[in-house]
């Protein structure tokens, strides 16, 4: 492991993020404009686990999260969009990561109500019904599209709220488990075949609502660690080919099931740092493709639960760093 | 960003880009000012468009074009000179943005959910939709997207399941590696808890729950039609309702003639879901025998091909799981003798035959440990009876450590109380379940196995000098244990042979010998790892079968298991602790399969123990190559485990299906319950009424239930010991044969008089069916269980051990306390060795959230309690997790990270009874 810790270019990576951040004029950044609150997220979050997160000005984040907040309560992914639960459970994140979660309460004079407010006008939104639906799953905005994704964005962001309490924990578990497949893993609808990413977000909205129970441990567990292939990287569903994103999805997954043993870590530690853009930072879906901040991230997330040294640890279920999630939880 | 190379730019690329970027960066302002101004005119909807074909992911524009559909369509409803092709040209406008944004991105979620959305408005057609799916699984096989919307589109447009499955076979055989195929086959043959189809059936039932009589009364010739009226149709009710009724219909008709009406009477969608149902009896062979068959091909053709490995191992799992709880071992095992002495003094006790031990408090534990988890395990589902029984005392505990109420093995203390009692004293215990229903498992399976447990308890009178526990120091050095001889192996084995042959177990017999036959041929012909892996659990799965029919059988194929997954180990070094996992299993099993081999490890302890131990006999696993424990079912009794020197992540314990016993000769002699074979079960349906008999052995009939039609149901109920009705077997009548095994409900349970209203008729006709036939049905398996080893559903830990009182889990790969949760469940653990793991020195915590904590919101939590706290407990919550409950007396943590003087310090404040720390006394 020690010889591999030079490899990781820690101050290229963060460079890079902060470079990211600030070119917004390139056809790239036009193109995912709408998902910015998403990149503030997997940037934000990467330069705190690399230990570089007093590179960026809290405040300018936390006026511009805010600036997203549409009146319904929700975020969206960047000023004057719409407000979806994609781009609400990214800004809760950010907010927490500053340990801002307080702004929700002060910045809407109208008491602490808001802490909920933000989640829970998305989830009452229109007719007090909310976004979570009769068979307990949740829809992404008032147009209904429904996903296992959704349904782990609000169980996460709702906990870190510590307002579980506003939604039927009991229905949202069931409709989770009814997405589940043969083959031990979950689709984003029931009979949707498994994914790692959706696999992920159903793990971990069982692992916050303390429903892993309802999981094939050893089934799902073979299944993710066949993932990996034989460069090291691992894939998100058979016979397709290696993702650094995956990094994230497949290992959060085998750890939330205590199974992540069950792969070649070293191997895949190498695949990472194989997709790392060593000359102008950022990491990359496959070694030599372009860089994004996404693969960015899970790339340095991956290396946290590969426990590579020098890292902030990171939370499976939660996305956060460690030390945010306790602060949260126990207090400090 | 996938998949694009990592270049530098071109000069002209860099010009040609800003223009794009320029361009698309003034669409989407304009999109944006659009759509907060509420401008629908076509000028502004043509931005949207251009934006979307550039852009799919711009998800506002996929809001602002709804809005301005909803808006333009509400216009020409006001409008009533507007043409319908108004509206379809609207619509059609929808479908074409939608089809090119695909184009430009065929994973983005917001066009297919545009599309969705348009299509719930009624537009558009099967043809259309399906020409269109053609091309995007033509360019992408895999795109779940489609897959996805496939789905939708089959739901939406009734497009029949037949259909669909046989669109997936050709998927297959046009390319057998394609995984998205066999899911979605997979997804077919379950088919039980769909809810589109569940609304289908709902609306079905609601709307038309005759079906279309016309159409039927050409069938009437044969009976069938009203053999669906007044039979399927209330099932089918069920389907809506829950699994079981899928399992009960599938376990009702053979596999041909389900298809034969179900055919006819509605959509092939139901055949299709039944005939590939694998709950069922017969059905059940058929399909998987079919189903192995083609799986089969895609395995052979490319072995390092995983499109079929997970569609494959869920088939052998099928062919030899059970659904249904069963009760897999109890402490005290029946017909054990159990020795209590309240103060320690047991050495000198002459009972030589019996199990010791000892209590305090005059209560011993009473464990139940089941395959499934189960819920409802209370005194009215479970009878114990004993002297000093008073029903309200009798509290059953789920061992398990989440909110679900659920468990695999349950827990009650047995009060004795405090009389003066000469040792020749002994009282029975009785303990039987079954009887009635409660018992539910967490996939909603009743436990239907009547069974019945008996032990004795004798209590030592009390004495007056106390033992001097102070002084006690378990050391676990070799030279303090011995061999021990069988006679001084008192366990009541909890496993009574059975000679169960029934037509099930000979067809799963000869499936796995096929299979196993099959396997060694592909071996023969290339070393591969998926053969090597599947014949390993297949053996596996072999000698549980066979250990189900002889209690002393021995593991026959473990060597050859061993081997497997050595060779896999070196074979695949990335997955070797996978191998090693499954390699774990199978030695436990080894280890537990019968008295003889448990005994070779065995021994004897002679070091000084505290008086709570008062069993000498230690089981040693230690340095067995262990990455995991299993078959606790087997170890209820154990007092003193040493698991040191392994290769233990957690002590969680892989559930063990595999092991059950044949209960029914604790059932002879019950009046309530007949132990015999059946020969037939006789579902007999004839309108208006519906008669189910089942024959025993000696041709009597036992059962007969009978339901009306709905008109006058007023008549229902069973009748132990009636004749068989053998005029029932003329004339336009189906009948159907089934053989097992079979326990009998009680009579009375369906005695229940039915009032009912019309709106409330269909479910509770159904529910009566159901209510008779479930509970025949679900005892009528084949009283074993198996599975494959990787299907290990809910985990059971060391906490179904509830006699332990000391442990020794050093040297072992533990990361973290949270690991050890189990171990809060058991009360009588006094002695425990952690030291040398790895607590502390992992920043990651794999097992983090499968203990209950604030995280995941489990457990008795209160947030402020570490908020107020010191800083250490925030520090140390894990351990303030384990160790709060727990009364040890000796703990061993040396060698681990986590052991300083501050950590030290904060365990003694933690556990007060402590007496010694890693070796030191304590004051």
């Amino acid at each position: 492991m020690e010889d591999l810790v030079r490899e990781l270019a820690v101050d290229k990576h963060a460079r890079y993020i902060v470079s990211v951040e600030k070119r917004k004029d390139d056809f790239e950044s036009v193109v995912m404009e709408h998902l910015r609150m998403n990149g503030a997220y997997w940037g934000l979050t990467t330069l705190d686990i690399l230990g570089k997160l007093d590179m960026v000005d809290p405040d300018e984040v936390i006026t511009w999260v805010m600036s997203c907040q549409h009146e319904s309560g929700g975020f969206a992914g960047n000023i004057g969009h719409d407000p979806h639960i994609l781009y609400t459970l990214s800004a809760v994140q950010v907010l927490a990561l500053f340990d801002k979660l307080d702004v929700l309460d002060t910045d809407k004079v109208s008491n602490w109500y808001n802490t909920f407010h933000i989640m829970f006008c998305l989830i009452y939104k229109v007719d007090v019904a909310g976004l979570q639906n009769e068979d307990g799953s949740f829809s992404g905005d008032m147009w209904g599209e429904i996903d296992t994704r959704f349904s782990y964005i609000a169980i996460n962001s709702l906990s870190l709220l510590h307002r579980l309490d506003k939604i039927n924990v009991e229905k949202a578990v069931k409709y989770i488990v009814s997405c589940k497949n043969v083959d031990g893993g979950f689709g984003c609808t029931p009979g949707a075949e498994s994914h790692a990413g959706q696999i992920f977000c159903c793990i971990a909205a069982l692992a916050i609502t303390g429903s892993l129970h309802h999981v094939d441990k050893d089934l799902l567990g073979w299944w993710l660690c066949e993932r990996q292939v034989k460069s090291g990287g691992l894939n998100g569903r058979p016979e397709k080919l290696p993702d650094v994103c995956y990094s994230w999805w497949v290992l959060s997954s085998l750890i939330m099931i205590d199974r992540v043993h069950w792969i070649d870590k070293k191997k895949l530690i190498k695949f990472i740092l194989d997709c790392q853009d060593k000359e102008n930072g950022g990491i990359s879906d496959r070694p030599d493709d372009a860089v994004d901040v996404f693969h960015t991230y899970f790339g340095v997330a991956g290396l946290s639960l590969l426990e590579f040294p020098g890292l902030k640890p990171i939370d499976p279920a939660y996305a956060l760093p460690v030390d945010v999630v306790n602060r949260i939880f126990f207090g400090g | 960003m996938h998949g694009r190379p990592r270049k530098p730019t071109k000069l002209e690329d860099e010009e040609a880009k800003a223009a794009k970027s320029a361009k698309l960066r003034s669409l989407q302002s304009q999109l944006l000012h659009n759509h907060h101004n509420k401008i629908y005119t076509n000028e502004a909807l043509e931005i949207s468009a251009k934006l979307l074909e550039i852009n799919p992911e711009f998800y506002t524009a996929w809001n602002y074009r709804k809005l301005a559909l909803q808006h333009n369509l509400s216009l020409s409803h006001s409008d009533s000179n507007t043409e319908d092709d108004v509206i379809t040209s609207l619509l059609n406008e929808e479908l074409r943005i939608t089809e090119s944004a695909l184009r430009q991105n065929f994973k983005s979620y917001g066009a297919w959910h545009h599309r969705k959305w348009v299509l719930a408005k009624g537009h558009s057609s099967v043809d259309h939709e399906m020409r269109l799916l053609h091309k995007f699984h033509k360019a992408d096989p895999r795109n779940f997207n489609a897959w996805n919307y496939r789905r939708f589109v089959a739901e939406l447009m009734k497009r029949s399941e037949e259909e669909e499955l046989k669109f997936t076979t050709e998927m297959i055989n046009s390319n057998i590696s394609n995984y998205s195929a066999w899911h979605n086959r997979s997804y077919k043959v379950v088919g039980l808890n769909y809810s589109g189809f569940r609304e289908k059936m709902k609306k079905m039932i609601c709307y038309d729950p005759d079906g279309d009589d016309a159409e039927y009364e050409e069938d009437d010739g044969k009976g069938q039609s009203l053999v669906v009226k007044s039979f399927v149709v209330p099932c089918f009710v069920y389907c809506y309702h829950g699994p079981h009724c899928w399992n009960f219909l599938m376990k009702i008709f053979p596999f041909n003639e389900m298809c034969f009406f179900l055919d006819d009477f509605c959509s092939a969608l139901l055949s299709d879901l039944l005939r590939r149902g694998v709950q069922g009896f017969s059905t059940k062979e058929k399909v998987l025998t079919e189903e192995l068959e083609l799986v089969h091909q895609a395995i052979f053709t490319d072995e390092d091909d995983q499109s079929g490995w997970f569609y494959h191992l869920w088939l052998l799992d099928q062919t030899i799981k059970l659904d249904v709880p069963l009760l897999v071992s109890t402490w005290p095992a029946h017909g054990s003798d159990l020795t209590t002495s309240v103060d320690g003094f047991l050495e000198d006790c002459s009972f030589s035959s019996s199990i010791r031990f000892y209590s305090k408090s005059r209560k011993f534990p009473l464990v139940l440990h089941f395959n499934h988890p189960v819920e409802g395990v209370s005194p009215s589902t479970v009878d114990v009876n004993y002297a000093f029984n008073a029903k309200n005392e009798i509290i059953w505990t789920p061992l398990s450590r989440n909110n679900s109420g659920t468990a695999g093995a349950w827990v009650t203390h047995l009060n004795f109380p405090d009389v003066k009692v000469d040792s020749s004293n002994t009282y029975p215990v009785e303990v039987s379940l079954g009887n009635s229903q409660g018992i539910i498992s967490l996939n909603g399976f009743h436990y239907s196995q009547p069974s019945r447990f008996a032990f004795t308890v004798r209590i030592l009178p009390h004495r007056s000098q106390s033992a001097g526990e102070q002084s006690s120091t378990v050391v676990w050095k070799e030279e303090y244990f011995h061999p021990i001889h069988e006679s001084s192996l008192v366990v009541a084995f909890d496993q009574t042979s059975n000679n169960v042959d029934n037509e099930l177990s000979k067809w799963r017999t000869v499936t796995i010998n096929d299979e196993i036959a099959l396997f060694r041929d592909l071996l023969s012909v290339t070393n591969c790892k998926i053969g090597k892996l599947t014949l390993a659990r297949l053996l596996v799965a072999h000698d549980v079968l066979m250990q189900q029919n002889k209690a002393s059988y021995k593991m026959l194929h473990s060597e050859e298991v061993l081997e497997l997954y050595d060779d896999l180990m070196k074979m695949d070094p990335s997955h070797c602790e996978y191998y090693k996992h499954e390699r774990s299993f199978a030695l436990m099993q080894e280890v537990t399969a019968n008295k003889e081999s448990l005994l070779k490890h065995c021994f004897s302890y002679r070091g000084s123990m505290p008086s709570s131990l008062a069993s000498s006999i230690c089981l040693r696993l230690n340095a067995y190559s262990l990455s995991q424990i299993g078959c606790i079912g087997q170890l209820l009794w154990v007092q003193m485990l040493d698991l040191s020197h392994n290769e233990l992540h957690s002590i969680e314990v892989f559930v063990s299906n595999l092991v059950i016993f044949e209960r029914s000769s604790f059932v002879e002699g019950d009046s309530q319950v007949l132990s015999k074979a059946l020969k037939h079960i006789l579902v007999i349906c004839k309108a208006p009424t519906v008669n189910l008999s089942i024959i025993m052995e000696d041709g009597r009939s036992v059962v007969k239930g009978s339901c009306l039609e709905r008109e006058d149901m007023t008549e229902c109920g069973v009748n132990s010991d009636c004749d068989f009705i053998d005029e029932e077997l003329s004339g336009s009548l189906m009948v159907r044969e089934w053989c097992g095994h079979l326990s009998l409900l009680p009579s009375g349970s369906l005695n229940s008089p039915l009032d009912v209203t019309s709106d409330v008729l269909l479910p509770f006709y159904g529910k009566h069916l159901w209510d008779v036939f479930h509970e025949i049905l679900d005892s009528f398996v084949f009283p074993g269980v198996a599975c494959l080893a990787t299907s290990g559903q809910t985990s059971i830990g060391l906490e179904a051990m509830q006699l332990l009182c000391c442990l020794n889990l050093s040297h072992n790969k533990i990361c973290s306390f949270t690991a050890l949760e189990p171990l809060t469940l058991l009360k009588s653990l006094k002695v425990l060795d952690i030291s040398y793991n790895e607590i502390g020195a992992h920043p990651i915590d794999t097992t983090r959230y499968l203990c209950s904590s604030p995280l995941s919101h489990t457990g008795e939590w209160n947030v402020t309690e570490f908020e107020g706290a010191r800083i250490e407990l925030k520090k140390y919550w894990e351990a303030f997790v384990l160790f709060k409950g727990m009364s040890l007396m000796q703990l061993d943590i040396m060698g681990n990270v986590v052991n300083d003087e501050n950590f030290k310090s904060f365990l003694v404040e933690l556990i007060p009874k402590l007496r010694r720390l890693n070796g030191e006394e304590l004051h």
